[in-house]
């Protein structure tokens, strides 16, 4: 996206929170459409399984509607609604009595439902071979909540640094030794698949 | 065998080779690659808000808590004729009071109990020096 189209699309977000503040619900459900499919894939990550993400997306949705006015205008939507998906995704694993480490998910489609769109970082993953995708992945898998986390606070939308610290409510000095600790947990389940 | 030309080259490719950045958005993308569609959620967060809202309509009121300037309620002056009416009333009981009194008094000094209507006595003392 050019930083033309970016600053296009915080201005028109902007308005809509504003709107969404004083009780507008159809200004909110403007953005819930935008940005559900982040959402999603920030539950996706947690969870693991496509049910339990798309409810953690639902029940995220609705506590931000809910946490709109203290929401942090500095750094926008999406670090916001980031940390409220991860929150949401981790309250729904325990409920659903989930293990950390899961096997492959199933993909199951219940509702209403459009194709994702495609994701930038995947272009890189070309030249590797079915083998090579799957330990990455797998690996992936393997890692801790909070590894996964902290990798997708700063890689799953291409936050900034300051922003995907703000995702996380924690310093940027911070994410930058836990995003250190968490690529060497990935690289160190990748050495040993 | 395998072709060493062909290890060294896989290995020039490895994701353990990537920079850190690089590995990490490829991990990421891998894994939300799987999902092949996206739920639509919109219909169901609008009906559960909406339907929170008529639950608990007081959570999800977004109306300004500070009421607008001129309407804000004023504390009025008390009037002549509200503090006659109140003096009037307070001036009944405090007679009604000594009327009680009295007749206990008498009834005392005429040998009788009177510590019921004493007791009446007081607590009509006590709801006046309460309002």
């Amino acid at each position: 996206m050019t930083a033309t189209s970016n600053a296009t699309v915080e201005a028109a977000d902007a308005i809509l929170v504003a709107a969404a503040r004083g009780g507008d619900l159809f200004a909110w459900e403007h953005l819930v459409r935008r940005y559900q499919e982040p959402v999603y894939r920030v539950a996706f990550l947690i969870v693991r399984d496509t049910t339990l993400a798309e409810e953690a997306a639902q029940s995220a949705f609705v506590r931000a509607w809910r946490a709109l006015p203290s929401l942090d205008d500095e750094h926008g939507l999406l670090p916001w609604l980031f940390r409220i998906a991860a929150g949401e995704a981790r309250q729904q694993r325990r409920d659903s009595g989930r293990p950390r480490h899961t096997s492959r998910p199933v993909e199951r489609i219940r509702g209403p439902h459009y194709p994702a769109t495609a994701i930038p970082g995947l272009a890189a993953a070309a030249g590797l071979s079915q083998m090579e995708r799957e330990r990455v992945s797998e690996a992936f898998d393997r890692l801790g909540e909070d590894d996964r986390l902290t990798i997708a606070s700063r890689y799953l939308f291409g936050l900034s640094r300051a922003d995907a610290a703000s995702a996380l409510a924690i310093s940027a000095s911070l994410l930058d030794a836990q995003l250190r600790t968490a690529l060497a947990h990935l690289r160190a389940r990748m050495a040993a698949a | 065998m395998t072709d060493p030309r062909q290890t060294d080259s896989r290995a020039a490719d490895s994701p353990a080779r990537l920079a850190d950045d690089q590995l990490g958005s490829l991990a990421v993308a891998l894994v939300v690659g799987e999902l092949r569609w996206t739920p639509d959620v919109a219909p169901a967060v609008m009906d559960r808000i909406s339907r929170d809202a008529v639950a608990y309509p007081e959570q999800f009121d977004r109306r300004p808590r500070v009421p607008a300037a001129g309407l804000v309620p004023v504390a009025e002056e008390p009037s002549l004729g509200r503090t006659i009416r109140r003096v009037v009333i307070f001036a009944s009981i405090a007679l009604l009071v000594v009327v009680l009194v009295l007749v206990a008094a008498t009834a005392n000094a005429a040998g009788s109990s009177g510590s019921d209507i004493g007791a009446l006595a007081g607590i009509l003392l006590s709801v006046t020096e309460a309002s």
